[in-house]
């Protein structure tokens, strides 16, 4: 998707304040959008209750910006409906006194979404995250508890605090029946997402992976936006098998995959072992992928592993390999891989030795047999020295052996062990 | 003066002993006064039958000497001392193991600067540590002298009957040991492992000086944290932790005592030549000043041979010019060299083509196994012997109310939380 499209995309399909993050995302890591994006997202926020934001971003954020395209910050406006805001909040919090003395628990539960909703809009996450989690002891019903939930963890992954994402989704997992499908893939959609930012590609592949296209909700993450990751993370994470597994065979992602044609297309060609054109498809892919706010300080981590997994499996049918062939199947020169090879070798992530002369990279089926009574023998040395070790430990604290500060039988301590070496010059 | 003589020359069954160390404790003044003519009283005692009267003439002799600085009779006291301890009866030692250990320090003083003295002295100070200690297994101060001298008469062999010993018993009352005994004997036991190039167990005997329980730290674990690091490089090719049990006064603040040798870990780890090579360089004036200059050659040409081992694995050819640029040495000529002197020692399996300029790296498969399968055996004996004497402390200490007392409630202030609960320690050594 080109870039001006992709703007307009993104503040036609989003709403909230997952819009303008979005935007201002935008507008910080891409020079050639930052003005449509900017220009769209302060729209947006002057139509919003959300003025900490708005002066942030005109006086400091993308303050150069805003200079060049002459906006200037609305102070009237900023006061206005800052005091608009603090009206409400205090008809809100009016009426959830009331309803305490009146000890009606379904009024204070709203009240207390109420305020949750208002400190959203004003852009205060953690203040709303307190409310939500506040209108908890007065749900009466699963759905209760499961609209809770959800709330708590839109705020968090607004927040950029994942870890309350998983433990919330958990929560809201058990209270919740199948009969609500929606609210499960978006719950499950946001899990994927803490797992992805907690670097744990493999388990965010697989959750994501489960989603199917209602998961998306314009507040939050949408459909396309879980494609991206889900499909990237699958195809770094996942093996030939699970990749088919879960993602080729599962028709609700597939459906979201075709969003994406370019990953869809890369996640094809790698399956059919058509590297070259995987890892091209997701070269192209690359400035969309790092606009992406999820995925864009992971984007460098996942495509090296989407090559590092490319080379390994290309590798593994053979006995020997000739280093041009495979250079031409990665679009890459002798050098570069080779260098590549090495750094694989010296991890130990594939098992072969490299024949720089003939250009030929050799398996090596490892011979266990050797390395086990080797590794045996080194077990057994450290038994016996942990053993002798822990024996002498022992006996030294109960004839209470310590090294104290005051050794009355100290004569020079260490002075002397280290000039024995340096006077007589014995060569060590 | 009579009496004390007839007192030494009557002593034969046990209590009798007894009884003289005491008169000879409370006599100690009179001896001082006839220093001078303590030699004439040695003369016609005999180093078995009279080890106690011995052990305390010696002693005041020495305290004169001092005084006196005479050479001829330095020497006739060492003549003296040596035979002294070459017999000394072990049944008498028990009543004065504190004057003797002192007599064997300063036997070794007296003996070091007399011609080879340091030779002379190792093969009594072996033969006193063994006199002194109740079983092979138990730790004296004479230990320490022994290996002291060993060093220093380069006879890093002669020290072998300790190095190889499982010296892990203490009994304070009995030898007199202390804390900084069982550190020097450790620290010696290192050095001289390094004289006999066993790096491995050298490591793992400064090791013992570093998880000894400590509250503070002293030079000569300071000393030990250097010499082990050194060692850990050059014969496992990398640092591990400290362990856990180690006193936090020594994982706290050794590291920051010894920075150019952490330094040193560091570019090691880091596998780039150009960093290694400006450590060394850096810190040369260091690593010289503290006697390690030799060790620290020794982890250089490791640190090469490491390269050269990992490119081994990596390659199956590579010309010598790739293999000289890769493993940071100067010239393809250097890296042959390097690569002829390590196969010839058998480290590594590789072949030289002159024509074209090529290693030839062999499939690596290490030593026969044979020899390995016999190596485990004696292993697996070690282990069971151990393990056994895991389970009988375990037990001792079960049953053992003072110890569980003080270690439950000072564990904390000794710095032994991590030593604390010998159940763990035993069971855990005991599922290995």
């Amino acid at each position: 998707m080109a870039g001006a499209e992709l703007v307009q995309s993104i503040a036609e399909a989003y709403v909230g304040p997952a819009k303008v993050q979005r935007l201002l995302f935008i507008a910080e890591h891409s020079a050639e959008l930052r003005q449509p994006a900017l220009r769209l997202a302060l729209t947006e926020l002057s139509a919003s209750l959300n003025t900490a934001l708005y002066s942030d971003v005109i006086d400091k954020r993308l303050a150069g910006a805003c200079a060049e395209l002459g906006i200037v910050r609305n102070a009237a406006w900023v006061e206005a409906t800052d005091r608009r805001a603090q009206q409400q909040v205090d008809k809100i919090e009016h009426d959830l006194s009331a309803a305490k003395t009146s000890l009606n628990k379904e009024a204070i539960r709203s009240c207390h979404n109420q305020l949750g909703d208002l400190h959203a809009e004003r852009g205060d996450y953690g203040a709303a995250l307190k409310s939500y989690v506040r209108a908890r002891d007065y749900c009466t019903t699963t759905q209760h508890v499961v609209g809770m939930c959800l709330n708590v963890v839109k705020m968090s992954v607004l927040l950029g605090n994942y870890t309350h994402v998983l433990t919330y989704v958990a929560k809201a997992e058990q209270a919740a029946d199948a009969a609500e499908p929606q609210l499960l893939g978006q719950l499950r959609a946001c899990a994927g997402l803490a797992q992805l930012e907690s670097s744990k590609y493999k388990l965010a592949a697989k959750k994501l992976a489960e989603c199917a296209s209602e998961a998306g909700s314009a507040e939050l993450v949408l459909p396309r936006d879980i494609a991206l990751c889900g499909g990237l993370c699958a195809l770094a994470a996942l093996s030939r098998a699970e990749l088919r597994k879960s993602v080729l065979e599962s028709a609700p992602f597939r459906a979201l995959l075709d969003g994406v044609p370019r990953l869809r297309d890369a996640i094809n060609a790698f399956h059919a072992a058509r590297y070259a054109d995987c890892l091209r498809e997701l070269e192209a892919l690359k400035p969309e992928l790092l606009l992406e706010p999820f995925l864009h300080s992971h984007v460098d981590r996942l495509c090296a592993q989407v090559r590092t997994k490319a080379l390994v499996s290309h590798f593994l049918p053979y006995r020997t390999v000739s280093m041009a062939a495979m250079a031409a199947a990665f679009s890459t020169d002798l050098p570069a891989l080779e260098q590549e090879l090495v750094a694989l070798i010296t991890d130990g992530t594939i098992s072969a030795r490299i024949d720089t002369a003939a250009g030929v990279l050799y398996a090596q089926r490892a011979e266990g047999r050797a390395a086990s009574f080797r590794k045996a023998a080194r077990m057994g040395d450290e038994y016996a020295h942990e053993a002798k070790a822990l024996l002498l430990r022992v006996n030294l604290l109960r004839a209470d052996l310590v090294v104290r500060r005051d050794d009355q039988h100290g004569h020079g301590g260490g002075a002397q062990a280290g000039s024995v070496g340096r006077q007589r010059g014995f060569a060590i | 003066m009579d009496t004390i003589v007839s007192a030494i020359t009557s002593a034969r069954t046990p209590d009798e002993h007894k009884a003289l160390v005491a008169t000879l404790r409370s006599q100690e003044e009179l001896l001082f006064r006839h220093a001078m003519s303590l030699d004439d009283l040695c003369e016609p005692l005999s180093a078995p039958a009279h080890t106690l009267g011995l052990v305390f003439a010696l002693n005041v002799r020495a305290s004169a000497l001092a005084q006196a600085g005479a050479s001829p009779l330095a020497s006739t006291f060492v003549q003296r001392c040596r035979l002294l301890l070459l017999h000394a009866d072990r049944a008498q030692l028990v009543f004065a193991p504190l004057e003797f250990s002192r007599l064997c320090a300063k036997f070794l003083t007296f003996a070091l600067p007399q011609p080879s003295g340091a030779l002379l002295a190792v093969r009594p100070l072996l033969a006193a540590a063994a006199a002194l200690a109740p079983t092979p297994n138990h730790i004296t101060p004479v230990h320490a002298l022994a290996l002291q001298a060993a060093i220093l008469a380069k006879t890093y062999r002669a020290a072998l009957p300790i190095l190889d010993a499982t010296l892990v018993q203490i009994d304070v009352p009995r030898t007199g040991v202390t804390a900084h005994d069982v550190l020097l004997l450790h620290y010696y036991a290192g050095i001289a492992l390094v004289g006999l190039k066993r790096h491995a167990r050298a490591a793992q005997s400064f090791q013992l000086v570093l998880t000894a329980p400590a509250l503070v730290l002293n030079s000569i674990i300071v000393e030990a944290y250097k010499k082990w690091t050194l060692c850990s490089l050059i014969a496992s090719r990398a640092v591990p932790a400290l362990p856990r049990y180690a006193a936090t006064a020594v994982t706290r603040h050794v590291r920051s005592a010894a920075g150019a040798y952490t330094d040193l870990a560091g570019a090691f780890a880091s596998r780039e030549s150009a960093k290694l090579r400006r450590v060394l360089v850096q810190h040369a004036a260091v690593y010289r000043k503290d006697g390690n200059a030799g060790l620290v050659k020794q982890c250089a040409s490791a640190f090469d041979k490491e390269c050269i081992e990992r490119l081994s694995r990596t390659y199956v050819t590579l010309s010598l010019q790739q293999l000289a640029s890769a493993a940071g040495l100067g010239s393809a000529e250097q890296a042959e060299a390097l690569l002829l002197k390590m196969a010839e020692q058998g480290e590594l399996r590789a072949q030289v083509d002159r024509v074209r300029g090529m290693a030839l790296f062999a499939d690596s498969d290490g030593p026969d196994s044979d020899e390995l399968k016999a190596g485990l055996d004696a292993r697996l004996e070690t282990a069971v012997a151990l393990t056994q004497k895991l389970r009988a402390l375990h037990d001792e200490l079960a049953g053992d109310a003072s110890f569980l007392a003080k270690t439950v409630t000072k564990g904390d202030r000794v710095g032994a939380r991590a030593h604390l609960g010998p159940h763990h320690g035993a069971d855990e050594m005991a599922v290995m």
